[in-house]
């Protein structure tokens, strides 16, 4: 799953969001560092809807604007666990790594013989 | 309507008429609600977006079809193509007899050919945009003048007017059954055809016809090099522009082998097209609908 998918999704764990409540959403979760463009958001809208993972949950008219609300189903939620899952999984294997090799003895490389 | 409204709307033209009429408002309001107050355009990444955006549903359109409904429309556009391309050929005539007073006169009237060239590119442009009698109607009165061109004619083959009325009943027998007619086949075949036939008249105008002449398929060449590359995305456009190579080399090849001249295999250009169209098949049974699967 893309980076921006996952955003996608994670912003929805809440409840229903409009498209650019889903937008500032992931903003916010991502700590800025996903900005999603329209266009991206609709087309993995569209994606994540063939897939089965988001649903449309209402439309309302705003401004004299349609306004249409999506939500996580069952699916997509699983799937946003599962995700959530590898990455802390992935994530653990690399602090592990890291943390054993703070503990173990640092070793000179070049062993000096005693005169 | 702000002009960045009207920008984004302009903006919206990427996606297909179906989509945007679907979701295009519901876009639009998303996309005046992120771009900063005060601008007057959108931001280079949204315009950027909505335009792969508008490209990917257009590509995408053809696998909520079945293969069959996607041949139908990809052999209906090879046709008009076809058809198209006779038009042209019509128009020239009429230019070279009529008006072009550098070529010494010819000895039959390009009056005919025009009225059949005219007919036959309305019959190209009501099988994407009317309804079926009016397809039925254009074709029949297409057919008329184009059998009249030919009884006034002292140089055309009966191949090519035998071709033509085949192709004009095919538009006819075509258009029935389902819809998924649009407007934009009639961009296809309308670049498609500008794409083979304007460089040929061209040069006439603007290059010495010897230069021209070293490479006189590279239109041909260009046309087929665009539609393999991009049928990675959507393979009709392939499928129709190999029904239209089909449709001048195989009459070609059958009235060279009534007269016992060549066979098969002297035509490469044959090849290539029946190569173009099995690729083209494959790549559509694999990216269309299957007949029971729910549309998305």
């Amino acid at each position: 799953m893309r980076e921006p998918t996952y955003f996608v999704l994670a912003a929805l764990l809440d409840g229903p969001l409009h498209g650019y409540a889903i937008i500032k959403r992931a903003e916010e979760l991502s700590d800025g560092r996903v900005r999603l463009a329209t266009g991206t958001l609709y087309t993995a809208l569209d994606r994540l809807t063939d897939e089965g993972f988001v649903r449309l949950v209402s439309e309302e008219m705003v401004s004299g604007r349609i306004r249409r609300c999506y939500g996580l189903t069952e699916e997509g939620s699983a799937a946003l666990r599962a995700e959530a899952a590898r990455m802390a999984e992935a994530a653990r294997i690399v602090t592990e790594a890291y943390r054993g090799a703070a503990a173990r003895p640092v070793r000179s490389r070049r062993q000096v013989r005693p005169a | 309507m702000s002009p960045l409204e009207r920008r984004c709307r302009l903006l919206m033209r990427a996606y297909p008429a179906g989509y945007r009429r679907e979701r295009g408002d519901e876009i639009i309001a998303t996309l005046l609600e992120a771009t900063p107050q005060g601008r007057r355009r959108p931001l280079a990444r949204d315009v950027r977006a909505l335009i792969m955006g508008g490209l990917r549903a257009r590509a995408a359109q053809h696998r909520s079809l079945t293969t069959a409904v996607n041949l139908r429309l990809a052999v209906m556009a090879g046709v008009c193509i076809y058809l198209g391309m006779d038009a042209a050929g019509d128009l020239n005539s009429f230019v070279a007899s009529e008006v072009d007073r550098a070529v010494p006169a010819l000895p039959s009237s390009g009056w005919p050919d025009l009225v059949a060239g005219l007919l036959v590119a309305v019959v190209v442009a009501v099988a994407w945009l009317a309804r079926r009698p009016f397809v039925i109607a254009a074709s029949l009165a297409a057919a008329a003048a184009a059998a009249t061109s030919y009884g006034f004619s002292h140089d055309q083959t009966p191949r090519y007017v035998v071709t033509q009325l085949v192709c004009l009943a095919a538009v006819v027998a075509l258009t029935g059954g389902t819809g998924h007619r649009s407007p934009a086949w009639l961009w296809l075949t309308g670049i498609v055809v500008a794409a083979m036939v304007l460089p040929g008249w061209l040069p006439a105008l603007t290059i010495p016809y010897r230069w021209w002449n070293i490479i006189p398929l590279s239109p041909y060449l260009g046309v087929i090099v665009v539609a393999v590359a991009w049928a990675a995305i959507d393979p009709r456009p392939l499928a129709a522009v190999a029904t239209c190579l089909l449709l001048g080399l195989v009459p070609m090849m059958l009235t060279n082998l009534a007269a016992g001249i060549g066979d098969w295999f002297d035509e490469p250009g044959l090849l290539v097209a029946a190569a173009m169209a099995a690729l083209a098949v494959w790549r559509l049974r694999h990216q269309s609908r299957r007949p029971g699967q729910a549309r998305q």
